[in-house]
């Protein structure tokens, strides 16, 4: 009886997350076909430049010595009508800082510093002689959410760009990203499509040929990032419940985050903390807002090929998940809180914060239940089968996403190779990563210290050697 | 779940696992043969247009660009299946064309009736293709499209509403500037870099009046939406109206957005004014006029917001200041050392160092 109810359990869990995946992805269809009818007009007017918003990007840099000169020159070369990048080197103990006033002429200013969100102390504010619209922000260590606030602090324009120093932005990432805030005034935030660019050529700090890596974890990810983004998020967006806008880049306006208070420092999901806390405010505020995700592809990541460097990473969205949505678990069934807090919250709860616990302890009831022969072994074999295939299922909508929006995969090669990987990932992969969650989950019960740490990568000026070659670490 | 354990047995669970499982194996397959059949198509669509592009370019060109007569010119053929992408072709040669070239490039297009294919398209289903025989009608400038396209106008659909405004200031820009302009403070969904492109597109000559008359009778809410387009007309009338809606503004936000544009300086008893009002946001602009158009008699206003309690309002009387032709470094400096509030102090230093990269 016992193991008939686990397996009711099991079932009954994996049909409501598939009939959740299924609708965000009839969701995530209708915004793509939205996306392709207006960007299929060849007569749209053109923006007229003189009223697009003017963007300060933010990157964080922490002991980024290998790669921060070539991000800094990639983020110089976006193009974009007025924009101005704001580098904060947040206590690097290595030589980022060195390296890029030689590199870029930086000389020490008096600026007025606007503590308008508290963080560390600055040490000094530099303005590039060579390039007018670049400045340096030198500041005490203080993590990711503490420099980029000294980046809004410091910030000039209406709209910031938080950006990872370390990602590869497309030229126009910046024309892509600022529609929503053109389109709609309402638009507090919006949120791209980060992909991962291991296995692609990169050339001075830009993606030129998209191409997959040959290490399994990394196609893995691909395929990952592929769901996550194409209706993990997508989906959310038309019932304005998307909570998570990547760290990697974003664009806020600016003064909406300074009246949220920034960044929360002690947060580990600071990027979904922000924008639960956004949309909090503003559906308890009775204030119409906006929180959009562009599907387009405009910013390029590389995915940790270690598996400590991915535990570690998993590790950490999990617990950053379980922090905020216990910090903002005013919102479930709040009346006020609309599909955020009775759609996405709920959703989010369910089957990405207690999924790995259904998931795991499912697996080794019902492993354990046929190692003794409580059930037999075809039972066995037929939820295994269903675990496969409903998963490969899923995978292979974000690849049909991905067809009919921007085939970002040109190679027909390359799809075979992703179906391969979206089947391969469900034996082992994905128990795997259940498993590391289920960890962080009880680790954040327990109260035990989490930390954020170093996942080593390679600078852009090695990527531009050659495509970037994971396969060797 | 004693319930469902009553009604089904374990195998009946085994049995329900099992055709899930089938169907979503089922339909990966069918995914990816759907992927396998989208790459064909694409393929295939891909030889077609380039087999059109590399068939019709020269041909384009020739009539773009020759004094030719256009009966006597060959045209290929368009098959029934490529008139949307030949239609796709011309609009992006005509993107790029103006003038004489792009009214041969209409009279080819008439000649192969392509007006009335579109007229016919813009009560098609689907909205792309709607979309796309608005913009060719637009390019044609054809009057007897403008009912239709005019009906378009006040579409829910932001997309479609803005196509068609750019398509009926190409084909009446005397006729279309006053609907446009009607429709301005209503369409909150118009992004204002669309509308100005419009506009800019119309001519000054075609937008002056129809400004003015909507300026002049507009409610402050609305005239708050159409002052953001006085900048792309720089005519005095405009400004004479600009300074006179300032003179009678109440509402802060009508006050500020008058501030944004005025551009003469009949009104600078007015900044002087408006240099200490209770909202930071006319504040900053007040204090930006007078830096712009100021005398020395408004120095003492500008120095007093230095000492401002917002950051933007400080940072714009140290620039206003910076700016004054009156005020030497040297007097700047003595500014300075004057000011015994910190922040007036160092945003004086802030400014004074820009000033040194500029």
């Amino acid at each position: 009886m016992f193991i008939n109810d686990v397996q009711w359990i099991f079932l009954l869990y994996f049909i409501a997350l598939s009939v959740s995946y299924i609708l965000l992805n009839i969701s995530s269809f209708v915004s793509v076909q939205r996306y392709n009818t207006s960007h299929d007009v060849a007569g749209l007017p053109p923006i007229y430049t003189d009223f697009e918003i003017p963007i300060s990007i933010i990157a964080a840099a922490f002991n980024e010595e290998i790669s921060i000169c070539d991000s800094v020159r990639a983020l110089l070369q976006l193009e974009y009508a007025e924009y101005e990048v704001i580098i904060v080197n947040d206590g690097s103990t290595d030589r980022t800082l060195e390296l890029l006033v030689d590199a870029f002429g930086f000389e020490r200013v008096p600026e007025a510093y606007r503590d308008r969100i508290a963080t560390q102390p600055i040490r000094g504010i530099y303005r590039s002689t060579v390039y007018p619209n670049l400045r340096l922000v030198d500041k005490q260590r203080g993590l990711k959410a503490d420099a980029s606030n000294a980046g809004v602090n410091v910030a000039r324009f209406p709209l910031v760009c938080v950006a990872d120093a370390d990602s590869l932005l497309q030229r126009d990432s910046l024309q892509r990203i600022v529609q929503p805030f053109l389109d709609d005034p309402t638009t507090i935030a919006v949120g791209g499509t980060v992909r991962i660019a291991n296995g692609c050529q990169v050339s001075g700090g830009f993606v030129e040929r998209v191409g997959l890596s040959r290490n399994p974890l990394a196609l893995f990810q691909v395929v990952e990032y592929l769901r996550g983004f194409l209706y993990g998020r997508l989906g959310w967006s038309p019932i304005n419940a998307l909570l998570i806008i990547s760290g990697a880049f974003g664009l806020f306006r600016k003064e909406t985050l300074v009246a949220a208070g920034g960044y929360r420092r002690e947060a580990i999901g600071e990027d979904m903390e922000l924008v639960v806390r956004l949309h909090r405010q503003a559906r308890l505020g009775r204030r119409p807002y906006k929180i959009v995700f562009v599907p387009d592809p405009i910013c390029w990541t590389a995915a940790p090929v270690r598996l400590k460097d991915l535990r570690q990473q998993r590790m950490r969205w999990q617990r950053g998940l379980a922090e905020v949505l216990s910090m903002h678990r005013q919102l479930f069934f709040h009346p006020d809180a609309g599909t955020v807090g009775w759609i996405a919250f709920p959703y989010y709860l369910i089957f990405e914060l207690l999924g790995p616990v259904i998931e795991v302890v499912g697996f080794c009831i019902i492993l354990t239940a046929a190692w003794f022969g409580w059930i037999d072994y075809t039972s066995l074999a037929i939820f295994a089968f269903l675990t496969v295939s409903v998963g490969t299922m899923l995978s292979a909508s974000a690849l049909l996403l991905d067809e009919i929006s921007f085939r970002v995969y040109r190679r027909f090669s390359d799809i075979i190779v992703l179906f391969a990987a979206a089947v391969v990932e469900n034996l082992g992969y994905r128990q795997m990563i259940s498993v590391w969650r289920l960890v962080a989950l009880v680790k954040w019960l327990f109260g035990s210290e989490a930390r954020w740490g170093s996942i080593s990568r390679a600078g852009f000026g090695a990527y531009d050697k050659a495509r970037i070659n994971d396969s060797k670490k | 779940m004693w319930a469902l354990n009553s009604i089904t047995s374990f195998d009946q669970v085994a049995h329900i696992a099992l055709w899930t499982g089938q169907i979503s194996l089922l339909t990966t397959i069918a995914i990816f043969a759907f992927i396998a059949f989208l790459r064909t198509r694409l393929k295939f669509r891909q030889k077609l247009a380039a087999d059109l592009i590399n068939a019709w370019r020269p041909v384009l060109a020739e009539i773009a660009f020759s004094e030719k007569d256009l009966h006597s010119a060959a045209l290929p053929v368009v098959k029934k299946r490529d008139r949307t992408l030949f239609l796709r072709q011309w609009c992006t040669v005509q993107e790029t064309l103006s003038g004489d070239a792009s009214s041969r490039l209409n009279e080819m297009a008439r000649g192969l009736g392509l007006d009335i294919l579109a007229r016919q398209m813009l009560g098609h289903r689907r909205l792309n293709m709607r979309l796309l025989a608005t913009v060719v009608l637009g390019h044609m400038r054809n009057a007897e499209a403008w009912l239709p396209v005019w009906q378009e106008l006040d579409s829910q659909n932001t997309l479609l509403s803005l196509i068609s405004a750019r398509a009926l200031m190409q084909i009446s820009p005397s006729r279309a500037i006053p609907e446009l302009i009607a429709r301005i403070p209503i369409r909150q969904d118009w992004p204002d870099g669309r509308v100005a492109s419009i506009l800019t597109a119309a001519g000054q000559e075609n937008i002056e009046e129809p400004l003015r008359v909507a300026l002049a009778t507009a409610i402050p809410e609305h005239a708050i939406s159409l002052l953001k387009f006085v900048p792309i007309i720089p005519v005095p009338s405009i400004d004479e109206l600009v300074s006179t809606i300032l003179g009678n503004a109440t509402d802060p936000a009508l006050i500020a957005a008058c501030l944004k544009v005025l551009r003469i300086p009949n009104q600078l008893p007015l900044a002087r004014k408006l240099a200490t009002h209770k909202e930071w946001f006319v504040r900053v602009l007040a204090i930006k006029f007078l830096g712009q158009t100021g005398t020395a008699q408004d120095t003492d206003s500008i120095i007093r917001a230095l000492t401002d309690t917002e950051w933007w309002v400080r940072y714009r009387a140290a620039q206003a200041l910076c700016q004054c032709p009156w005020i030497s470094l040297d007097n700047l400096r003595s500014i300075q050392r004057q000011q015994s509030d910190k922040f007036a102090h160092d945003i004086l230093e802030q400014v004074i160092s820009e000033a040194s990269y500029c």
